[in-house]
């Protein structure tokens, strides 16, 4: 039984490579094994004449001749749909090609666009740092001021601080005294009011005191 | 690429692309069709295909086209014997060579028929690689690079291929009764 299972464990072995020695592709010792093999089992021998067989055929399958129409067909399709150029195409011909007046007229008329983008953004480039630097010189001027403010004591900063300030107590004062004379109005015409009130009860009740009572004491 | 530039490609890749639709389809109409679509969306793709990489590319294409149509019809891997044409009658009606001569057909035919039968009834998948090793004469790498696998799984694939076909050779003779070989 042990030596049944060995044997079928070989074959099995020696089945599983069989393509690859067929093809040649087993290494020397194993294709030694192999050989060695097949000279004693006639199972494994009917195997590898299948696999030789599979190999001549597969070696020598036939190419079917491929219908001519295919060709004739897909270049129609081609000569309905031709390539659409893409804008970077078409630009970059305009360089290559020289089959047509046209051709160089735009040629050139893009040369002088390209030249004149180019002048112009150098243009404004010069421009931009014109600009930079009268800033510069505006903002060295201030500091060189400020710098002159500092050393004389008073700074520009404050100067207009206190410029401020001056304008704000200004307003205050002039919104105060307003409110002022507004309130001594009152007050002057609530105390009329009083006077009359009193001037009208006291001579009402002791007509001779009323006017005693308001002289001072020193001419009594 | 121009119209004209890719005519030369049809021209050169055409036969290679057809022989894959062919072997996968089992049919020279279907195949005559999937190759056309396949050099369609060549074109329609043409700014991705590389002058390396185009067969790549067009053996793919066409290769996922048939899977698809295999699924989509249901296709039936082995042709029954109804088929007015059989798919050997085909190989042999549109085949380059010479009709064999009546020894050769005496001696191998049944056994070369089987073999073809037996190629006809693997799976799709090991049809196409096999195809590709064996009648398109492409390497490992060159396979790996279309079927997107490794090297050592292309090979490996391969050799599985053959000792399937083996299995279909042994049952289909045991069915026709056939004398060993």
């Amino acid at each position: 039984m042990n030596q049944k299972s060995k044997l079928h464990k070989t074959c099995l072995d020696c089945q599983n490579l069989l393509e690859e020695y067929v093809v040649g592709e087993l290494d020397s010792s194993t294709e030694s094994k192999i050989v060695s093999h097949l000279k004693t089992c006639n199972t494994c021998q009917h195997e590898l004449r299948l696999a030789q067989a599979i190999n001549t055929e597969l070696r020598d399958l036939p190419k079917p001749q491929t219908p001519p129409d295919i060709l004739t067909e897909v270049t129609a399709y081609v000569k309905s749909h031709p390539a659409k150029r893409g804008w970077l195409h078409r630009f970059l011909n305009i360089f290559t090609s020289w089959d047509h007046p046209r051709t160089v007229i735009l040629r050139f008329s893009t040369l002088a666009c390209l030249v004149g983008i180019i002048l112009f953004g150098v243009h404004q480039n010069h421009k931009k740092v014109i600009a930079e630097q009268a800033m510069n010189d505006f903002n060295y001027a201030v500091s060189k001021i400020q710098y002159a403010f500092n050393k004389t004591g008073i700074g520009v900063n404050d100067s207009f601080a206190s410029l401020k300030i001056n304008e704000a107590s200004r307003r205050a004062f002039r919104s105060t005294t307003t409110a002022t004379s507004n309130v001594a109005t009152a007050i002057d015409r609530s105390l009329g009011i009083l006077d009359k009130l009193t001037g009208n009860v006291s001579n009402s009740t002791n007509p001779q005191n009323s006017d005693s009572s308001l002289q001072p004491t020193g001419m009594q | 690429m121009t119209e004209d530039e890719f005519v030369l490609l049809v021209r050169k890749h055409q036969d290679q692309v057809y022989w894959h639709a062919f072997y996968l389809l089992k049919n020279s109409e279907d195949a005559k069709d999937m190759t056309q679509e396949t050099f369609i969306k060549a074109w329609q793709h043409r700014t991705k295909l590389r002058q390396k990489t185009v067969r790549a590319w067009l053996l793919k294409c066409v290769q996922n086209l048939c899977f698809n149509m295999l699924k989509r019809q249901k296709f039936q891997v082995q042709l029954s014997e109804e088929d007015d044409e059989t798919f050997e009658m085909l190989l042999h009606k549109n085949t380059h060579k010479s009709i064999p001569t009546p020894d050769e057909i005496s001696i191998k035919k049944e056994t070369k028929q089987l073999v073809h039968q037996a190629i006809g009834e693997l799976p799709p998948e090991m049809r196409s690689i096999v195809i590709m090793r064996e009648l398109d004469e492409m390497s490992y790498k060159e396979i790996a690079k279309v079927t997107k696998q490794s090297e050592n799984t292309v090979k490996s694939t391969i050799f599985r291929a053959r000792k399937k076909l083996r299995e279909i050779l042994k049952r289909l003779m045991e069915e026709t009764d056939e004398p060993e070989i």
